[in-house]
């Protein structure tokens, strides 16, 4: 009888968080929706199996799980190596345009573009940085969730921060061309 | 001495510029950051990117999942999911209600008070310890008590069995017999 309320609590609270990572993670919406439908049949399921507490980490866990799974087995899962260029800050405002790359970054950007970086980040910096600036997990919760140290996840989210401004900055470059 | 090398010093301040600029950088970082800023074009021309950058992240729009997924899902659970009755939506409204880690700590800290308030404005009243002297005395109080009632009620059983018995009922009983004697005798 519990368990009934217990899991229309559960969905109301995180659905749109589970849907929204699978869409980045997947995408496009069409898996992220069958993504979700999954998680929320598995979260049923298993409802009287895990500590309430621990339910939100379980469901977002359930997702990552299933949405890697998902591209493994479709053959999607991104190779895209790690290639984040470090010297990247160097000669930064040769490379802005018209010298004030603020402007440039802030005019050119459409929100668009803005998702697409993020989704061609390679998935080990996609997941962390998802979970940390677009759902508001802290970095313990994301340890949790992805099965990763704590100081990985750290790293990994200030090396998706600068791939993801390379690339923005590559779709400043081309808009300008 | 060995000289640390000037481009890992400068990827450590991009790394304090990057977080600076996505809001999660400590009070230290800030200062050092926006301070450096102040004085180089290029640590200003990072900071203002990867502002913009972290701007245009934090106002990215959420999606709603379409009510459609939660229908199908409830298709699909609906063998297993029973009606339930308004006891179990109350229990679990007070489940997720203590279930919270602060609401807990905070009624177990109101308990806790409320006992600790109890037992210090809740004393319970002295019970007075009597010495044997007090013990004695009263005792010696109460045989008088006893001997001064004792006395009166003597007294009292004398004047009825001696003044009320024999001389005044006697007198009255004398009378009536004798009334009656003449009544009967034709006196």
């Amino acid at each position: 009888m519990l368990s009934s309320a217990k899991f229309d609590f559960l969905i109301k609270k995180y659905k749109n968080k589970i849907f929204n990572y699978a869409v980045y993670m997947m995408k496009n919406q069409m898996d992220a929706e069958d993504v979700t439908q999954e998680v929320l049949i598995r979260t049923w399921q298993n409802i009287d199996k895990f500590n309430f507490n621990a339910a939100k980490a379980w469901m977002m866990r359930t997702t990552h799980n299933l949405c890697i799974d998902y591209l493994r087995r479709n053959n999607i899962y991104s190779k895209r190596e790690l290639d984040v260029d470090e010297d990247y800050h160097k000669n930064f405002t040769d490379r802005s345009i018209d010298g004030n790359p603020h402007k440039a970054a802030e005019l050119l950007i459409t929100e668009d573009e803005v998702k697409e970086a993020i989704n061609n980040l390679p998935e080990k910096l996609k997941s962390p940085f998802i979970l940390y600036e677009l759902q508001g997990f802290k970095y313990k919760e994301i340890s949790t969730i992805l099965d990763v140290p704590l100081n990985t996840i750290k790293v990994n989210i200030l090396r998706a921060r600068k791939q993801l401004q390379k690339d923005l900055k590559e779709y400043a470059k081309e808009t300008f061309k | 001495m060995q000289k640390k090398p000037s481009n890992k010093i400068e990827i450590e301040l991009v790394d304090k510029i990057i977080s600076v600029a996505y809001g999660d950088a400590s009070i230290i970082d800030k200062i050092v950051v926006i301070w450096k800023a102040v004085s180089d074009e290029n640590v200003k021309n990072i900071l203002e990117e990867y502002r913009a950058t972290a701007d245009k992240v934090r106002k990215l729009q959420n999606l709603n999942l379409p009510d459609y997924v939660i229908e199908n899902v409830s298709k699909k659970i609906s063998s297993q999911k029973t009606e339930e009755g308004i006891f179990a939506k109350i229990s679990f409204s007070s489940f997720t209600i203590f279930s919270r880690k602060a609401i807990p700590l905070t009624a177990s800290g109101i308990i806790v008070i409320a006992i600790i308030s109890f037992l210090i404005f809740n004393k319970s009243t002295p019970t007075h310890q009597y010495t044997k002297a007090e013990i004695e005395l009263a005792e010696n109080q109460l045989k008088q008590s006893l001997a001064i009632v004792g006395k009166v009620f003597t007294k009292a059983e004398k004047n009825f069995s001696e003044d009320i018995l024999n001389k005044q009922l006697n007198k009255k009983l004398s009378k009536g017999y004798y009334l009656v004697n003449n009544i009967l005798t034709g006196g």
